[in-house]
């Protein structure tokens, strides 16, 4: 019998070959030893390869690329890393969140197709976000999507937008909308998440979920709504795309609450 | 949105981590690989006609991902860019295990080899990309891949056996 290749080798340790060539190859495994050993070097390293990088694929999935599957297609072609590089800096330099501070000109992302769906997307990506034990986490699965439940529901319920987070539940609230399908509609903070969920019913419907900063966002001591700019761009990004009007302002708000936020 | 665009936005949700992990498979950094994800999650959506339902996603991806990775190598050596060796920076502050202390000696012999060896590699050994998915990926016959692959495989011994006389 022909000696074994290390092509042929190679192939038999990446699972190529077909059954004839597998039973040729375990034939010669059984009589050689050098062949045995030279199988488990390759075998060793391809272990060592793939363990290499096994860490990555248990690492939260950044925001930016989470919101890259979601966001509006761009209207500029993007042609380079470079490009990106640049992008991320000015991101980072805090340029691109000028535009957010405003409370009513938040940066226009062009509109967002505002669909259960991609409510739906962000929330199953969820397992890879940085959140709590699966046990902790305050939703729970409905239809196509998650809605609110524990300390998060009863937040959006109760709680008035622009206070610190409750000691109770530890949820803050930033602001309060009606959304264009006449839903009002409320943005959290929790843990180390944040979202956005519309009343549906008897639920928080969740839109969108995103890493948040790890302590909630709260007013300043003069009380004016400033909060929402600690939040992530993702979730600014759905305000925009739903909100109709401006937001409630605080009576509004209080008497929405009144109404169990029903219109 | 058409149909296709959101199927794609769906599936493509769940290959970040995977994609992610090839990325930093094929370039030196943490935030090149994240750029060239974003890259390429931006490009196949603007693509997504071009997608054949039929063939392998994650393939497709690999692909748009590989080609820009070139784009910018050779961009990179226009410009005369000198490459920061960061796999040992990464790690400073975190607590080590022999694991870790192996995946920075593996991370930095990838690092050194040439990029249609290293692509090799990632498609193949660290994503598991069959032979003939690998070569389309890189768009060259199996045949030059399983012996870029072998090539690859005898330089990565070289570097990490400790027993070997390094010239």
């Amino acid at each position: 019998m022909n000696p074994i290749s290390d092509t042929m080798l190679m192939a038999y340790a990446d699972g190529e070959l077909d059954a004839t060539e597998r039973a040729q190859v375990e034939q010669a495994l059984l009589a050689d030893v050098a062949l045995r050993a030279r199988l488990d070097r390759h075998l060793a390293l391809g272990s060592r390869v793939q363990a290499a990088y096994r860490a990555v694929l248990d690492e939260p999935v950044p925001d930016r690329l989470l919101q890259a599957v979601a966001a509006p297609l761009p209207a500029a072609t993007v042609t380079s890393l470079a490009e990106h590089r640049e992008r991320r800096q000015r991101a980072a330099a805090g340029s691109d969140k000028s535009d957010a501070r405003d409370a009513w000109g938040w940066a226009r992302w062009g509109g967002m197709a505002a669909s259960v769906a991609l409510g739906v997307l962000v929330a199953q990506a969820l397992p890879r976000l940085q959140a709590p034990a699966a046990g902790d986490l305050p939703f729970a699965a409905q239809g196509d999507g998650l809605v609110a439940r524990g300390a998060v529901a009863q937040a959006l319920s109760s709680q008035l937008a622009g206070s610190a987070a409750a000691p109770g539940t530890g949820v803050a609230v930033q602001l309060s909308f009606v959304d264009r399908e006449g839903r009002y509609c409320r943005t959290f903070q929790a843990a180390s998440l944040a979202g956005l969920a519309c009343r549906e019913g008897d639920n928080w419907s969740l839109q969108v979920l995103a890493a948040g900063p790890s302590t909630p966002a709260s007013a300043p001591a003069d009380g004016l709504r400033q909060a929402a700019s600690a939040l992530p761009a993702a979730v600014l990004s759905a305000i925009d795309a739903r909100i109709e009007g401006a937001p409630l302002d605080a009576r509004a708000e209080a008497a929405a609450r009144d109404r169990q936020w029903r219109r | 949105m058409t149909s296709t665009t959101a199927f794609l936005r769906h599936e493509i949700v769940h290959l970040l981590p995977r994609l992610r992990r090839f990325g930093r498979a094929l370039t030196r950094h943490r935030e090149d690989a994240d750029d060239l994800v974003q890259l390429a999650v931006e490009r196949a959506l603007m693509r997504a006609h071009q997608w054949q339902p039929d063939t392998r996603l994650d393939s497709w991806l690999f692909r748009i991902m590989q080609n820009a990775w070139i784009d910018e190598i050779r961009a990179r050596s226009r410009h005369a860019q000198t490459f920061v060796d960061e796999a040992l920076g990464e790690q400073v502050g975190v607590s080590t295990t022999d694991a870790q202390i192996d995946g920075i000696a593996v991370r930095d012999a990838m690092a050194r080899l040439g990029e249609d060896q290293r692509a090799a590699v990632a498609l193949v050994l660290v994503e598991g990309l069959p032979y003939k998915e690998a070569a389309q990926v890189l768009g060259i016959p199996i045949g030059t891949l399983t012996s870029r692959l072998a090539r690859a495989r005898e330089a990565l011994q070289v570097m990490l056996s400790p027993r070997e006389v390094q010239a």
